[in-house]
Protein backbone atom coordinates (compact mmCIF):
# COMPACT_ATOMS: atom_id res chain seq x y z
CA UNK A 1 0.00 0.00 0.00
CA UNK A 2 1.42 3.46 -0.70
CA UNK A 3 2.01 4.73 2.29
CA UNK A 4 1.02 8.29 3.76
CA UNK A 5 3.82 11.19 4.76
CA UNK A 6 3.56 14.02 6.63
CA UNK A 7 4.60 17.39 5.75
CA UNK A 8 7.05 18.58 9.10
CA UNK A 9 9.55 20.57 9.34
CA UNK A 10 12.12 18.88 6.69
CA UNK A 11 9.65 19.93 3.42
CA UNK A 12 7.48 22.62 5.30
CA UNK A 13 9.13 25.86 3.67
CA UNK A 14 8.12 24.40 0.14
CA UNK A 15 4.23 25.29 1.09
CA UNK A 16 4.58 29.19 2.47
CA UNK A 17 1.61 29.76 4.23
CA UNK A 18 1.69 25.91 6.21
CA UNK A 19 2.32 26.65 9.52
CA UNK A 20 3.33 24.26 12.15
CA UNK A 21 -0.03 24.27 13.49
CA UNK A 22 -1.06 22.97 10.22
CA UNK A 23 -1.53 18.87 10.02
CA UNK A 24 -1.22 18.11 6.43
CA UNK A 25 -0.35 14.71 4.66
CA UNK A 26 0.87 13.42 1.23
CA UNK A 27 1.10 10.46 -0.93
CA UNK A 28 3.59 11.05 -3.52
CA UNK A 29 6.19 13.98 -3.80
CA UNK A 30 7.12 15.86 -7.56
CA UNK A 31 8.90 18.39 -9.04
CA UNK A 32 7.62 20.02 -12.28
CA UNK A 33 10.37 22.60 -12.85
CA UNK A 34 9.70 21.85 -16.62
CA UNK A 35 6.13 20.85 -16.65
CA UNK A 36 4.91 17.36 -16.32
CA UNK A 37 7.49 15.62 -18.21
CA UNK A 38 8.70 11.86 -17.42
CA UNK A 39 7.93 10.26 -13.71
CA UNK A 40 5.15 8.23 -13.00
CA UNK A 41 3.48 10.44 -10.67
CA UNK A 42 3.96 13.45 -13.12
CA UNK A 43 1.22 12.15 -15.52
CA UNK A 44 -0.82 10.95 -12.83
CA UNK A 45 -1.16 14.50 -12.01
CA UNK A 46 -1.49 15.88 -15.17
CA UNK A 47 -3.96 13.21 -16.14
CA UNK A 48 -6.03 14.03 -13.17
CA UNK A 49 -6.21 18.01 -13.82
CA UNK A 50 -7.40 17.58 -17.48
CA UNK A 51 -9.23 20.07 -18.33
CA UNK A 52 -13.03 19.47 -19.16
CA UNK A 53 -12.82 21.90 -22.24
CA UNK A 54 -10.88 18.35 -23.09
CA UNK A 55 -13.69 16.13 -22.92
CA UNK A 56 -14.13 15.35 -26.62
CA UNK A 57 -10.53 14.28 -27.02
CA UNK A 58 -9.83 10.87 -26.62
CA UNK A 59 -6.72 11.23 -24.13
CA UNK A 60 -9.28 12.79 -21.28
CA UNK A 61 -10.13 9.09 -20.90
CA UNK A 62 -7.10 8.84 -18.35
CA UNK A 63 -8.92 11.22 -16.29
CA UNK A 64 -10.76 8.76 -15.36
CA UNK A 65 -8.31 6.47 -14.89
CA UNK A 66 -6.68 8.76 -12.88
CA UNK A 67 -9.55 9.60 -10.46
CA UNK A 68 -10.00 5.43 -9.65
CA UNK A 69 -6.03 5.78 -8.49
CA UNK A 70 -7.28 8.28 -6.28
CA UNK A 71 -9.75 7.41 -4.98
CA UNK A 72 -8.22 3.59 -4.65
CA UNK A 73 -4.77 5.88 -1.98
CA UNK A 74 -7.91 7.56 -0.13
CA UNK A 75 -9.90 4.14 0.82
CA UNK A 76 -6.83 2.71 1.70
CA UNK A 77 -6.32 5.52 4.25
CA UNK A 78 -9.89 4.51 5.45
CA UNK A 79 -9.21 1.11 5.88
CA UNK A 80 -5.85 1.64 7.47
CA UNK A 81 -7.53 4.47 10.20
CA UNK A 82 -11.01 3.43 10.47
CA UNK A 83 -11.65 5.29 13.22
CA UNK A 84 -12.39 8.17 11.07
CA UNK A 85 -15.47 6.30 9.38
CA UNK A 86 -17.01 7.88 12.83
CA UNK A 87 -15.46 10.72 13.80
CA UNK A 88 -14.21 12.57 10.95
CA UNK A 89 -16.13 14.41 7.64
CA UNK A 90 -14.16 13.90 4.18
CA UNK A 91 -14.58 17.60 2.44
CA UNK A 92 -13.22 17.93 -1.30
CA UNK A 93 -11.52 21.51 -1.48
CA UNK A 94 -13.84 23.49 -3.75
CA UNK A 95 -12.87 23.69 -7.24
CA UNK A 96 -12.08 27.08 -8.89
CA UNK A 97 -14.62 27.56 -10.88
CA UNK A 98 -18.29 27.05 -9.88
CA UNK A 99 -20.86 25.00 -11.05
CA UNK A 100 -21.89 27.01 -14.05
CA UNK A 101 -18.32 27.44 -15.56
CA UNK A 102 -17.86 25.61 -19.23
CA UNK A 103 -14.51 24.99 -16.61
CA UNK A 104 -15.62 23.72 -14.06
CA UNK A 105 -14.03 20.65 -12.70
CA UNK A 106 -15.23 18.36 -9.58
CA UNK A 107 -12.92 15.81 -9.92
CA UNK A 108 -11.85 15.74 -6.32
CA UNK A 109 -15.63 15.62 -5.14
CA UNK A 110 -15.55 12.55 -7.58
CA UNK A 111 -12.62 11.39 -5.94
CA UNK A 112 -13.83 11.65 -1.85
CA UNK A 113 -17.43 10.12 -3.27
CA UNK A 114 -15.31 7.17 -4.89
CA UNK A 115 -12.96 6.38 -2.23
CA UNK A 116 -16.30 6.15 0.09
CA UNK A 117 -18.29 4.30 -1.73
CA UNK A 118 -20.45 1.82 0.39
CA UNK A 119 -18.80 3.16 3.65
CA UNK A 120 -20.96 4.95 6.44
CA UNK A 121 -19.04 8.09 6.87
CA UNK A 122 -19.49 11.80 6.51
CA UNK A 123 -18.23 12.91 3.31
CA UNK A 124 -19.17 16.08 1.37
CA UNK A 125 -18.69 19.48 0.27
CA UNK A 126 -19.00 21.15 3.44
CA UNK A 127 -17.26 24.21 1.49
CA UNK A 128 -19.05 25.99 -0.94
CA UNK A 129 -17.19 28.56 -3.98
CA UNK A 130 -19.64 31.38 -5.39
CA UNK A 131 -17.32 32.76 -7.56
CA UNK A 132 -14.79 32.02 -9.99
CA UNK A 133 -10.94 33.13 -10.08
CA UNK A 134 -8.30 31.98 -11.95
CA UNK A 135 -6.85 28.67 -11.42
CA UNK A 136 -3.78 29.41 -9.91
CA UNK A 137 -1.53 27.16 -12.12
CA UNK A 138 -1.85 29.57 -14.79
CA UNK A 139 -0.54 32.27 -12.38
CA UNK A 140 2.35 33.01 -11.08
CA UNK A 141 3.97 31.66 -7.92
CA UNK A 142 4.36 35.04 -6.56
CA UNK A 143 1.82 38.12 -6.03
CA UNK A 144 -0.67 37.25 -9.16
CA UNK A 145 -1.47 34.09 -7.03
CA UNK A 146 -4.31 34.40 -5.09
CA UNK A 147 -3.63 34.54 -1.01
CA UNK A 148 -5.48 32.51 1.16
CA UNK A 149 -7.51 35.71 3.14
CA UNK A 150 -9.04 36.30 -0.22
CA UNK A 151 -9.95 32.88 -0.82
CA UNK A 152 -11.65 32.79 2.51
CA UNK A 153 -13.71 35.44 1.24
CA UNK A 154 -15.24 33.84 -1.72
CA UNK A 155 -16.04 30.47 0.58
CA UNK A 156 -19.42 30.03 2.46
CA UNK A 157 -19.86 26.95 4.48
CA UNK A 158 -22.87 24.79 4.08
CA UNK A 159 -24.60 22.61 6.87
CA UNK A 160 -25.01 21.09 8.68
CA UNK A 161 -22.69 21.17 11.66
CA UNK A 162 -19.42 18.61 10.36
CA UNK A 163 -18.07 16.37 13.02
CA UNK A 164 -14.89 16.90 15.50
CA UNK A 165 -12.53 16.46 12.88
CA UNK A 166 -12.28 17.68 9.00
CA UNK A 167 -10.27 16.32 6.42
CA UNK A 168 -9.33 18.36 3.47
CA UNK A 169 -9.01 16.19 0.51
CA UNK A 170 -7.13 18.28 -2.45
CA UNK A 171 -4.83 16.69 -5.36
CA UNK A 172 -1.55 18.85 -5.25
CA UNK A 173 0.01 20.73 -2.01
CA UNK A 174 1.60 23.78 -3.63
CA UNK A 175 1.69 27.22 -1.46
CA UNK A 176 -0.70 25.62 0.87
CA UNK A 177 -3.12 29.04 0.63
CA UNK A 178 -6.15 26.86 -0.35
CA UNK A 179 -5.92 24.19 2.49
CA UNK A 180 -4.85 27.65 4.89
CA UNK A 181 -8.33 29.21 3.15
CA UNK A 182 -10.28 26.28 3.96
CA UNK A 183 -9.11 25.82 7.07
CA UNK A 184 -9.73 29.35 8.40
CA UNK A 185 -13.14 29.34 7.23
CA UNK A 186 -14.14 25.91 9.05
CA UNK A 187 -12.60 27.52 12.20
CA UNK A 188 -14.35 30.63 11.94
CA UNK A 189 -17.86 29.01 12.52
CA UNK A 190 -16.88 25.52 14.28
CA UNK A 191 -13.64 26.89 16.68
CA UNK A 192 -13.83 23.31 18.17
CA UNK A 193 -13.19 21.65 14.91
CA UNK A 194 -9.64 19.70 14.46
CA UNK A 195 -9.04 20.17 10.63
CA UNK A 196 -6.16 18.31 8.58
CA UNK A 197 -5.60 17.70 4.77
CA UNK A 198 -4.63 14.78 2.99
CA UNK A 199 -3.16 15.70 -0.58
CA UNK A 200 -2.67 13.00 -3.37
CA UNK A 201 0.88 14.53 -4.09
CA UNK A 202 2.70 17.48 -2.57
CA UNK A 203 5.04 19.61 -4.91
CA UNK A 204 8.68 19.59 -3.30
CA UNK A 205 10.93 22.53 -4.68
CA UNK A 206 9.32 25.04 -6.03
CA UNK A 207 10.72 25.91 -9.80
CA UNK A 208 13.20 29.12 -9.74
CA UNK A 209 12.13 29.57 -13.28
CA UNK A 210 9.13 28.61 -14.54
CA UNK A 211 7.25 29.74 -11.82
CA UNK A 212 4.17 29.73 -14.57
CA UNK A 213 4.01 26.10 -14.77
CA UNK A 214 3.43 25.88 -10.74
CA UNK A 215 0.14 23.99 -9.96
CA UNK A 216 -2.33 24.15 -8.18
CA UNK A 217 -6.39 24.39 -8.68
CA UNK B 1 -4.03 21.23 21.40
CA UNK B 2 -5.21 17.52 22.08
CA UNK B 3 -5.98 15.34 19.04
CA UNK B 4 -8.83 13.14 18.88
CA UNK B 5 -7.67 9.70 18.98
CA UNK B 6 -8.23 9.33 15.03
CA UNK B 7 -6.42 11.64 13.99
CA UNK B 8 -3.68 11.02 15.82
CA UNK B 9 -4.11 7.02 14.74
CA UNK B 10 -4.08 8.64 11.10
CA UNK B 11 -0.97 10.91 12.28
CA UNK B 12 0.97 8.02 13.88
CA UNK B 13 0.37 6.11 9.97
CA UNK B 14 2.09 8.49 8.43
CA UNK B 15 5.79 8.40 7.64
CA UNK B 16 7.75 11.81 8.57
CA UNK B 17 10.12 12.32 5.99
CA UNK B 18 12.55 14.26 8.40
CA UNK B 19 12.20 11.46 10.95
CA UNK B 20 13.68 9.17 8.11
CA UNK B 21 16.45 11.60 7.35
CA UNK B 22 17.23 12.54 10.88
CA UNK B 23 17.21 8.21 11.33
CA UNK B 24 19.65 7.89 8.01
CA UNK B 25 22.42 10.26 9.15
CA UNK B 26 21.84 8.42 12.58
CA UNK B 27 23.22 5.23 10.93
CA UNK B 28 26.28 6.74 9.61
CA UNK B 29 27.08 9.36 12.50
CA UNK B 30 25.66 8.52 15.66
CA UNK B 31 25.16 4.36 15.97
CA UNK B 32 28.63 4.03 18.26
CA UNK B 33 29.73 1.10 16.32
CA UNK B 34 26.06 -0.60 16.42
CA UNK B 35 25.98 -0.45 12.48
CA UNK B 36 29.03 -0.06 10.16
CA UNK B 37 29.29 3.34 8.61
CA UNK B 38 29.20 2.26 4.70
CA UNK B 39 27.17 1.51 2.27
CA UNK B 40 27.71 -1.98 2.26
CA UNK B 41 26.95 -2.56 5.85
CA UNK B 42 23.92 -0.62 5.79
CA UNK B 43 22.36 -2.26 2.69
CA UNK B 44 23.02 -5.04 4.64
CA UNK B 45 21.00 -3.89 7.50
CA UNK B 46 18.23 -3.43 5.39
CA UNK B 47 18.45 -6.88 3.63
CA UNK B 48 18.23 -8.28 7.44
CA UNK B 49 14.62 -6.17 8.06
CA UNK B 50 13.27 -6.09 5.00
CA UNK B 51 10.38 -3.59 4.42
CA UNK B 52 11.54 -1.52 7.21
CA UNK B 53 12.46 2.07 7.30
CA UNK B 54 15.21 3.81 8.65
CA UNK B 55 13.22 5.16 11.85
CA UNK B 56 12.03 1.49 12.72
CA UNK B 57 15.92 1.24 13.45
CA UNK B 58 16.46 3.92 15.29
CA UNK B 59 15.90 5.53 18.56
CA UNK B 60 13.41 8.28 17.78
CA UNK B 61 14.71 11.08 19.42
CA UNK B 62 18.43 10.53 18.48
CA UNK B 63 17.07 10.86 15.27
CA UNK B 64 15.02 13.71 15.49
CA UNK B 65 18.41 15.69 17.16
CA UNK B 66 20.45 14.50 14.16
CA UNK B 67 17.78 16.05 11.43
CA UNK B 68 17.45 18.99 13.10
CA UNK B 69 21.47 19.36 13.06
CA UNK B 70 21.21 18.47 9.08
CA UNK B 71 18.17 21.05 8.39
CA UNK B 72 20.45 23.93 10.81
CA UNK B 73 23.27 22.83 8.76
CA UNK B 74 21.97 23.10 5.49
CA UNK B 75 20.31 26.89 6.48
CA UNK B 76 23.99 28.25 7.92
CA UNK B 77 25.07 27.04 4.66
CA UNK B 78 22.82 28.46 2.22
CA UNK B 79 22.38 25.15 0.41
CA UNK B 80 18.58 26.30 -0.58
CA UNK B 81 15.97 23.98 -1.43
CA UNK B 82 16.45 20.21 -1.15
CA UNK B 83 14.70 17.12 -1.20
CA UNK B 84 15.81 13.69 -0.55
CA UNK B 85 14.22 10.13 -1.36
CA UNK B 86 13.96 6.62 1.23
CA UNK B 87 14.29 3.71 -0.19
CA UNK B 88 10.89 1.40 0.24
CA UNK B 89 8.71 4.83 -0.83
CA UNK B 90 7.02 5.79 -3.46
CA UNK B 91 9.42 8.49 -5.54
CA UNK B 92 12.07 5.86 -5.12
CA UNK B 93 14.03 5.29 -8.55
CA UNK B 94 13.44 1.69 -9.15
CA UNK B 95 17.22 2.07 -11.43
CA UNK B 96 18.93 1.93 -7.99
CA UNK B 97 17.36 -1.01 -7.13
CA UNK B 98 19.91 -2.69 -9.60
CA UNK B 99 23.16 -1.53 -7.16
CA UNK B 100 24.68 -4.28 -5.33
CA UNK B 101 23.90 -2.28 -2.02
CA UNK B 102 21.02 -0.43 -2.86
CA UNK B 103 21.02 3.48 -1.29
CA UNK B 104 18.76 3.72 1.22
CA UNK B 105 18.76 7.41 1.04
CA UNK B 106 19.52 10.10 -1.00
CA UNK B 107 19.21 13.85 -1.01
CA UNK B 108 18.79 16.07 -4.48
CA UNK B 109 17.97 19.73 -5.38
CA UNK B 110 16.42 21.09 -8.50
CA UNK B 111 14.52 18.74 -10.94
CA UNK B 112 13.40 15.58 -9.25
CA UNK B 113 11.63 14.51 -12.43
CA UNK B 114 15.26 14.25 -14.52
CA UNK B 115 15.93 11.17 -12.77
CA UNK B 116 12.74 9.42 -14.81
CA UNK B 117 14.60 11.64 -18.10
CA UNK B 118 13.89 8.43 -20.35
CA UNK B 119 17.48 8.62 -21.77
CA UNK B 120 20.03 8.34 -19.35
CA UNK B 121 23.89 8.36 -20.35
CA UNK B 122 26.85 9.00 -17.80
CA UNK B 123 30.05 10.45 -19.55
CA UNK B 124 32.80 9.93 -17.33
CA UNK B 125 36.54 10.11 -17.27
CA UNK B 126 39.96 11.49 -15.79
CA UNK B 127 40.18 14.87 -13.65
CA UNK B 128 44.03 15.31 -16.19
CA UNK B 129 42.48 14.56 -19.50
CA UNK B 130 44.23 15.32 -22.79
CA UNK B 131 43.18 18.23 -25.19
CA UNK B 132 41.93 15.26 -27.37
CA UNK B 133 40.14 13.78 -24.37
CA UNK B 134 38.29 17.51 -23.72
CA UNK B 135 37.22 17.60 -27.27
CA UNK B 136 35.96 14.26 -27.42
CA UNK B 137 34.15 14.92 -24.49
CA UNK B 138 32.43 18.15 -25.69
CA UNK B 139 31.22 16.61 -28.98
CA UNK B 140 29.81 13.49 -27.02
CA UNK B 141 27.57 15.47 -24.81
CA UNK B 142 26.79 17.70 -27.72
CA UNK B 143 25.68 14.73 -29.64
CA UNK B 144 23.92 13.03 -27.03
CA UNK B 145 21.96 15.82 -26.30
CA UNK B 146 20.86 16.29 -29.52
CA UNK B 147 19.59 12.75 -29.21
CA UNK B 148 17.43 13.69 -26.42
CA UNK B 149 19.62 12.25 -23.62
CA UNK B 150 20.03 13.48 -20.13
CA UNK B 151 24.21 14.06 -19.63
CA UNK B 152 24.82 12.37 -16.36
CA UNK B 153 28.27 12.87 -14.32
CA UNK B 154 29.98 13.30 -11.50
CA UNK B 155 31.03 17.57 -11.52
CA UNK B 156 34.93 16.16 -11.08
CA UNK B 157 37.29 18.45 -12.75
CA UNK B 158 38.17 17.58 -16.42
CA UNK B 159 36.31 15.26 -18.19
CA UNK B 160 32.93 15.83 -15.95
CA UNK B 161 33.29 19.21 -15.90
CA UNK B 162 33.15 19.02 -19.53
CA UNK B 163 30.17 17.28 -20.09
CA UNK B 164 28.16 18.64 -17.46
CA UNK B 165 29.09 22.46 -19.13
CA UNK B 166 28.41 21.14 -22.98
CA UNK B 167 25.37 19.70 -22.09
CA UNK B 168 23.94 23.15 -20.74
CA UNK B 169 25.50 24.69 -23.38
CA UNK B 170 23.47 22.45 -25.98
CA UNK B 171 20.65 23.06 -24.25
CA UNK B 172 20.20 19.73 -22.53
CA UNK B 173 19.60 17.82 -19.13
CA UNK B 174 22.05 17.05 -17.36
CA UNK B 175 22.51 15.46 -13.44
CA UNK B 176 25.36 15.54 -11.44
CA UNK B 177 26.01 12.76 -8.83
CA UNK B 178 28.35 14.13 -6.83
CA UNK B 179 30.78 13.10 -3.94
CA UNK B 180 30.29 15.66 -1.31
CA UNK B 181 26.95 16.72 0.86
CA UNK B 182 24.49 18.63 -0.75
CA UNK B 183 26.54 22.09 1.01
CA UNK B 184 29.83 21.07 0.12
CA UNK B 185 31.51 20.93 -3.38
CA UNK B 186 34.78 19.65 -4.94
CA UNK B 187 36.77 21.14 -6.63
CA UNK B 188 36.43 24.80 -5.09
CA UNK B 189 36.19 26.14 -8.61
CA UNK B 190 33.42 24.08 -9.87
CA UNK B 191 30.87 25.50 -6.72
CA UNK B 192 29.26 28.00 -9.24
CA UNK B 193 28.27 25.02 -11.82
CA UNK B 194 27.41 22.92 -9.10
CA UNK B 195 24.85 25.68 -7.73
CA UNK B 196 23.30 26.06 -11.39
CA UNK B 197 23.24 22.23 -11.59
CA UNK B 198 21.43 22.42 -8.23
CA UNK B 199 18.94 25.00 -9.17
CA UNK B 200 18.14 24.38 -13.37
CA UNK B 201 18.71 20.48 -13.24
CA UNK B 202 19.53 18.05 -11.08
CA UNK B 203 22.02 17.76 -8.45
CA UNK B 204 22.08 14.33 -6.41
CA UNK B 205 24.01 13.28 -3.48
CA UNK B 206 24.33 10.01 -1.29
CA UNK B 207 27.08 11.35 0.93
CA UNK B 208 25.30 11.36 4.77
CA UNK B 209 25.67 14.86 6.27
CA UNK B 210 26.73 14.57 9.74
CA UNK B 211 29.45 11.39 9.24
CA UNK B 212 30.76 13.54 6.19
CA UNK B 213 31.51 16.50 8.86
CA UNK B 214 32.59 14.77 11.69
CA UNK B 215 35.40 12.71 9.34
CA UNK B 216 39.00 13.86 8.07
CA UNK B 217 39.24 14.12 4.20
CA UNK B 218 41.57 10.92 3.89
CA UNK B 219 38.33 9.05 4.85
CA UNK B 220 35.96 11.22 3.34
CA UNK B 221 37.49 10.77 -0.13
CA UNK B 222 36.32 6.83 -0.30
CA UNK B 223 32.64 8.71 -1.21
CA UNK B 224 33.80 9.58 -4.50
CA UNK B 225 33.73 5.96 -6.06
CA UNK B 226 30.66 5.24 -4.45
CA UNK B 227 28.82 7.90 -5.83
CA UNK B 228 30.67 5.95 -9.52
CA UNK B 229 28.14 3.30 -8.55
CA UNK B 230 25.30 5.26 -8.27
CA UNK B 231 25.58 6.53 -11.50
CA UNK B 232 25.93 4.20 -13.40
CA UNK B 233 22.64 2.67 -11.43
CA UNK B 234 21.18 5.89 -12.82
CA UNK B 235 21.91 5.70 -16.26
CA UNK B 236 21.49 3.06 -19.09
CA UNK B 237 25.11 3.29 -20.02
CA UNK B 238 28.32 4.38 -19.23
CA UNK B 239 30.73 6.15 -21.55
CA UNK B 240 34.88 6.04 -20.67
CA UNK B 241 35.91 9.15 -22.57
CA UNK B 242 39.61 8.83 -21.08
CA UNK B 243 41.14 7.12 -18.04
CA UNK B 244 44.25 5.98 -16.22
CA UNK B 245 45.06 2.93 -14.86
CA UNK B 246 44.02 3.71 -11.28
CA UNK B 247 41.47 5.72 -12.27
CA UNK B 248 38.30 6.29 -9.85
CA UNK B 249 36.86 5.95 -13.65
CA UNK B 250 37.08 2.13 -13.63
CA UNK B 251 34.98 1.51 -10.42
CA UNK B 252 32.00 3.06 -12.52
CA UNK B 253 32.91 0.89 -15.18
CA UNK B 254 32.72 -2.52 -12.92
CA UNK B 255 29.68 -1.65 -11.59
CA UNK B 256 28.27 -0.96 -15.13
CA UNK B 257 28.65 -4.44 -16.29
CA UNK B 258 27.19 -5.98 -12.80
CA UNK B 259 24.30 -3.78 -13.12
CA UNK B 260 23.86 -5.06 -16.46
CA UNK B 261 24.20 -1.38 -18.05
CA UNK B 262 25.87 -0.86 -21.61
CA UNK B 263 29.43 0.44 -21.02
CA UNK B 264 30.72 2.21 -23.81
CA UNK B 265 35.33 2.95 -24.03
CA UNK B 266 36.44 5.28 -26.83
CA UNK B 267 38.77 3.58 -29.28
CA UNK B 268 41.80 5.76 -27.93
CA UNK B 269 41.82 4.07 -24.88
CA UNK B 270 42.71 0.78 -26.49
CA UNK B 271 45.36 2.51 -28.59
CA UNK B 272 47.47 3.66 -26.04
CA UNK B 273 49.77 1.23 -24.67
CA UNK B 274 50.32 2.36 -21.31
CA UNK B 275 46.83 0.84 -20.56
CA UNK B 276 45.60 -2.55 -19.82
CA UNK B 277 41.98 -1.84 -18.67
CA UNK B 278 40.28 -1.49 -21.89
CA UNK B 279 41.43 -4.65 -22.91
CA UNK B 280 40.48 -6.22 -19.35
CA UNK B 281 36.83 -4.55 -19.86
CA UNK B 282 36.27 -5.15 -23.21
CA UNK B 283 36.46 -9.28 -22.43
CA UNK B 284 34.04 -9.16 -19.73
CA UNK B 285 31.34 -7.73 -22.08
CA UNK B 286 32.23 -3.60 -22.41
CA UNK B 287 31.48 -2.20 -26.26
CA UNK B 288 34.75 -0.67 -28.26
CA UNK B 289 33.30 2.47 -30.00
CA UNK B 290 35.09 4.29 -32.81
CA UNK B 291 32.06 6.64 -33.49
CA UNK B 292 29.07 8.28 -32.07
CA UNK B 293 27.09 5.77 -34.56
CA UNK B 294 28.30 2.66 -32.38
CA UNK B 295 27.05 4.36 -29.21
CA UNK B 296 23.86 5.06 -30.66
CA UNK B 297 23.56 1.94 -33.01
CA UNK B 298 24.09 0.18 -29.56
CA UNK B 299 21.80 2.56 -27.39
CA UNK B 300 19.01 1.52 -30.04
CA UNK B 301 19.64 -2.04 -29.56
CA UNK B 302 17.96 -3.66 -26.54
CA UNK B 303 19.71 -6.65 -27.29
CA UNK B 304 22.89 -5.76 -27.81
Amino acid sequence: MTRLLKVDDSNRSDHWYLTAEDRCYYFYEYTAHKGFAFSKVNSFIANLKKPPSQRQEGHYRYKGVAIQEAAGLLRGVLNKSPGLLTTATLVPIPPSKPADHPDYDDRMEQVVKEACHGLQIDARCLIAQDQAYEASHLQGEGGSRIKPAELQALYSLVAPKPRGTVILIDDVLTTGAHFVAAKAAILAEYPAAQVAGIFLARRAIPAPTDDALAIET
Amino acid sequence: MTLDASLTALDSSAVSPMLELGAYEWLWARSEGRVKPSFKAIAQLFRDNPGLLPSELVPADEAMDCAREVLNRFRKREVGPFGFRIRGLEDYPSPLEDAENPLEFLYYQGNWDLAYSPKRVAIVGTREPSDEGLRRTRKLASLLVKDGYTVVSGLARGVDTAAHETAIEAGGETIAVIGTPLDQSYPKENSELQRRIARDYLLVSQVPVLCHAQRPPTVNRFFFPERNITMSALTQATVIVEAGETSGTLIQARAALAQGRKLFILDSNFRNPKLTWPARFAEIGAIRVTDFEDIRCALNDPAA
